[in-house]
């Protein structure tokens, strides 16, 4: 999803005048490429203890909180 | 480099791990949590000094970077923004007065310190950015701050659970936003506030504005902890270390809230008649969703977030109404429920800390072996619910009149049925407390460190204050309120430049 953003941002930065491209949408889209990044270490530390506790990553396992 | 509050919060961030490293040279165990509360403590003085006239007059200040807008990036400092950064800073001082002694200083704890600060500067930026790219970068520093916090005890099941639900939920929420404004982007050819909100000032609601707007209440909604989109907060909350539950639910939900007010007002007013009455439907359902959920709960502090959540629900009625007298009582509630919301948390984070249990059937009777602990408790439970001399009972009460007057009187009607089920299960926490036969846990419990009481003191003191004497805060709400409604003098600031 986020990649369809980044491609969004480019897209409508190269839309206005034909053979020019606004800076603001390459701006944009390098930051949030690094920012998902981010987020993905991120996610992936968790996931790694997440299965140091349950063993798996099956999602269906991952529902404890539900009980 | 910005402005002096974000500057200062930006060093300090920065130089916590290093005098981490200083404190293990030293073996002092406390100094860096003393070196978090010093920095918030001196951000906080910062504010009265810089920005009095923002906050008394309304002026508006814009700080540029790098190029002028519409392309540059900047920051634009109102009364909307300082009056948030009041709340983001007062939280985050208690806070960290109490993380003295809550978290334990060991050297596998060291990132909670820079985390903690991280979070409190990313939403100051939020609150001070003049453009959603930057609004961007600094909420992304606070969710991904407060992902990590969420799942800080990753030893234990539970936190690590929760703060991947969380991190999954938010991500697509973050996701959805910034769909939402590479749209807006599209639309207009820049991100900035002021420019966005007079190029779309003549225009007719076309799909695609329906569209952004679809996407920016669900992305800003999901991190409000809006009635579908909830389901991460009751978790996060619940496993967070209880002083991070007090920042997240005192601050970070506000953080969005706040979103919702800047965009809704400044770019999409003049489609007040779509999203005004979409949002009250949503903010009734939020309503009711927490406190009939919190009626059920036994986790005491499961039980706090659901009511986190009904309280963003009045927040949100405030804000769908739109007129001046909603958005005071939406500024005045996200005052008070910070105050009140933190003071909870940390009242039960010292419950817990001595008992090492949440159950509210083992926590009976405990106001007996914790007086000092459970007399705060008790004090922020009967400002949840509504009780008159106390603060929530303004704030809420600003908001049903404004319904009234603005004719959405069923609304109204039930935002005060919610108050009734609020009052329900608050009673039950203070009858469990306070009457209930002791059990073999809470016998054993001693009162809370003083460190610990002393940051809990802070907040009830100051909901006490504002119970009794709301006029100069009810003000000070209504001048953040006036600076949504009345856009002029923020497009102006931006204009001049």
């Amino acid at each position: 999803m986020l990649n369809a953003v980044n491609l969004n941002f480019i897209t409508f930065s190269s839309y206005g005048v034909f053979g020019a491209t606004h800076p603001l949408g390459h701006a944009f889209t390098v930051i949030s490429i690094g920012i998902g990044g981010c987020i993905i270490a991120l996610g992936l530390a968790i996931t790694l203890h997440a299965y140091r506790h349950y063993g798996t990553l099956d999602v269906r396992e991952l529902r404890r909180l539900k009980e | 480099m910005f402005t002096p509050l974000l500057d200062s919060l930006l060093v300090f961030t920065i130089t916590t791990p290093l005098i981490n490293v200083l404190a293990q040279r030293v073996a002092s165990k406390k100094l860096v949590t003393g070196y978090v509360a010093f920095g918030l403590a001196l951000t906080l003085l910062l504010l009265p000094i810089y920005y009095m006239e923002g906050f008394t007059q309304g002026k508006v200040t814009t700080i540029l970077n790098l190029s002028a807008p519409p392309i540059g990036v900047c920051l634009e400092i109102d009364a909307l923004g300082l009056f948030m950064v009041l709340i983001f800073l007062l939280i985050g001082l208690a806070v960290s007065i109490y993380s003295f002694q809550h978290i334990e200083p060991n050297p596998g704890l060291i990132g909670y310190n820079t985390l903690l600060l991280g979070m409190i500067t990313g939403m100051v930026g939020v609150v001070l950015a003049g453009d959603l790219f930057t609004l961007f970068i600094f909420w992304e520093i606070m969710c991904v701050s407060s992902y990590a916090l969420v799942a800080f005890r990753k030893e234990e099941w539970e936190p690590v659970e929760a703060g991947y639900k969380y991190l999954i939920m938010s991500a697509a929420g973050a996701a959805t936003l910034l769909f939402g404004m590479s749209f807006l982007y599209g639309m207009t050819g820049t991100l900035n506030i002021a420019y966005l909100s007079a190029s779309f000032a003549q225009s007719e609601g076309t799909v695609w504005m329906y569209l952004i707007l679809t996407m920016i209440i669900a992305g800003f909604g999901l991190q409000a902890g809006m009635a579908p989109l909830h389901m991460w907060l009751p978790d996060a909350h619940s496993a967070a270390p209880s002083p991070i539950s007090a920042v997240l639910s005192g601050a970070m939900v506000k953080t969005a809230a706040y979103g919702l007010i800047r965009v809704l007002m400044f770019v999409f007013p003049m489609m007040h008649g779509a999203w005004g009455i979409t949002l009250a439907i949503f903010a009734v359902l939020t309503m009711f969703t927490g406190n009939l959920m919190a009626l059920l709960q036994d986790d005491i502090k499961r039980l706090l977030a659901f009511s986190t959540i009904a309280n963003m629900g009045y927040i949100l009625l405030g804000l769908s109404i739109g007129s001046l007298r909603g958005l005071t009582g939406s500024m005045f509630h996200i005052f008070n429920h910070a105050l009140v919301k933190a003071l909870l948390f940390l009242s039960v984070g010292s419950f817990v800390y001595r008992t090492k249990t949440r159950s509210l059937k083992e926590l009976a009777g405990i106001g007996r072996s914790m007086p000092i602990s459970s007399g705060l408790f008790a004090i922020g439970v009967i400002a949840l619910a509504g009780i008159p001399p106390l603060n929530f009972f303004w704030s809420e009460l600003t908001i049903v009149t404004a319904g009234v007057e603005a004719g959405m009187l069923p609304f109204s009607i039930l935002m005060i049925l919610n108050l009734a089920l609020s009052a329900a299960y608050c009673l039950r926490m203070i009858q469990t407390i306070f009457l209930k036969e002791t059990t073999a846990i809470s016998e054993k419990a001693t009162e809370a460190p003083k460190i610990m009481l002393v940051a809990t003191i802070i907040l009830a003191f100051l909901s006490i204050v504002i119970g009794f004497y709301p006029s100069p805060f009810q003000d000070m709400a209504g001048n953040a309120a006036g600076a949504a409604v009345d856009r002029q003098a923020y497009l102006d600031a931006v204009f001049r430049e």
